[in-house]
């Protein structure tokens, strides 16, 4: 199994680390992107940024991420499986108020303590999501009579 | 005469990404907007388009690191979002501030609305079960105001709901 763990702009290094440590020797091909964090993974392969992210998300079978909306819909939006892990080093609140949301509404696995996350993948292919539905900004046209008084 | 300008307003990461995703839409062939943008960010990675014509570096209204030194650092930041207002408008005239957060939206939108701008927010996308703090605060003074996600509906009653720009 291929697994992207991607943290997106904001480093997590606890998470890396989690992963990098407790699950060596493991037969699951992990990959990182780490962003600017200072730890740096020993066990499996790791980058800082790409710019083709896209491809590592097609490529992967699971893919676990930070909370952060663009990354999210892009997975769900590709049908990819994900387990949501929360950021809660950040200052902000909303990575909880999108995990929640996606965890509730069966769209995504959304993980609080590192601890079960290995049982989280064990299980990942046992499970079922939802998909979910994207409907693309559609009020540009209303923004633009608006603006110039048409409306 | 000064020109007439829509004013662009987003932070870094999500709102700038939405803000790049706002503007493709709005300057396309559909909607066509035909007066130009002008830009305020957060940071210097600034919106590049042909249609946006300048942008302004100003500071987050709120750090996200909380802390003594940045709390030293509000009233020169106010200083500067004052000046910014006054360089903006003696330069343009503003039809319409624009923003898809975050906070920095709110002073921006105060000021203008004063000149008679028409104020336009979109609450970000990663909200879903709480509302943002300049979404509370831009419900509010808003002439325009559009969720991303149905499910805020309960928290902004007379919000138009308008998909997602991620």
């Amino acid at each position: 199994m291929k697994i992207l763990v991607t943290v997106g702009t904001t480093r997590f290094d606890t998470l890396i680390r989690f992963i990098d440590q407790t699950l060596e020797g493991s037969l699951i091909e992990f990959t990182f992107q780490i962003s600017d964090g200072n730890y740096k993974p020993v066990n499996f392969p790791y980058f800082s940024f790409s710019d083709d992210i896209e491809t590592y998300y097609r490529e992967s079978d699971l893919v676990i991420c930070h909370a952060g909306a663009g990354t999210i819909f892009k997975l769900l939006e590709i049908r990819k499986k994900v387990i949501i892990v929360p950021n809660t080093e950040r200052i902000d609140n909303h990575q909880l108020d999108i995990a929640n949301f996606m965890e509730r509404n069966g769209y995504a696995i959304t993980i609080r303590d590192f601890k079960l996350l290995p049982i989280a993948i064990e299980g990942i292919s046992k499970i079922t999501l939802k998909p979910f539905e994207k409907h693309d900004f559609d009020k540009a046209e209303e923004i633009v009579s608006f603006i110039m008084g048409k409306t | 005469m000064k020109p007439k300008i829509v004013l662009l307003i987003y932070g870094s990461g999500g709102h700038k990404t939405e803000m790049e995703k706002l503007i493709t839409k709005l300057y396309s062939e559909e909607a066509g907007l035909e007066v130009k943008s002008v830009g305020i960010a957060e940071n210097k990675s600034f919106i590049e388009h042909p249609m946006v014509i300048e942008t302004f570096e100003q500071s987050p209204l709120r750090d996200k690191y909380f802390s003594f030194n940045n709390f030293m650092r509000i009233p020169r930041i106010y200083f500067n979002y004052f000046s910014c207002y006054k360089t903006i408008r003696k330069k343009y005239n503003v039809l319409s501030v624009i923003s898809t957060g975050p906070g920095l939206a709110i002073p921006f939108s105060l000021l203008f609305k004063w000149k008679k701008a028409k104020i336009i927010f979109i609450e970000t996308s990663s909200r879903f079960e709480s509302e943002s703090y300049a979404g509370k605060v831009m419900y509010r003074i808003a002439d325009k105001f559009y969720i991303q996600n149905n499910s805020l509906e309960i928290f902004y009653p007379s919000a138009i709901y308008s998909g997602l720009l991620l």
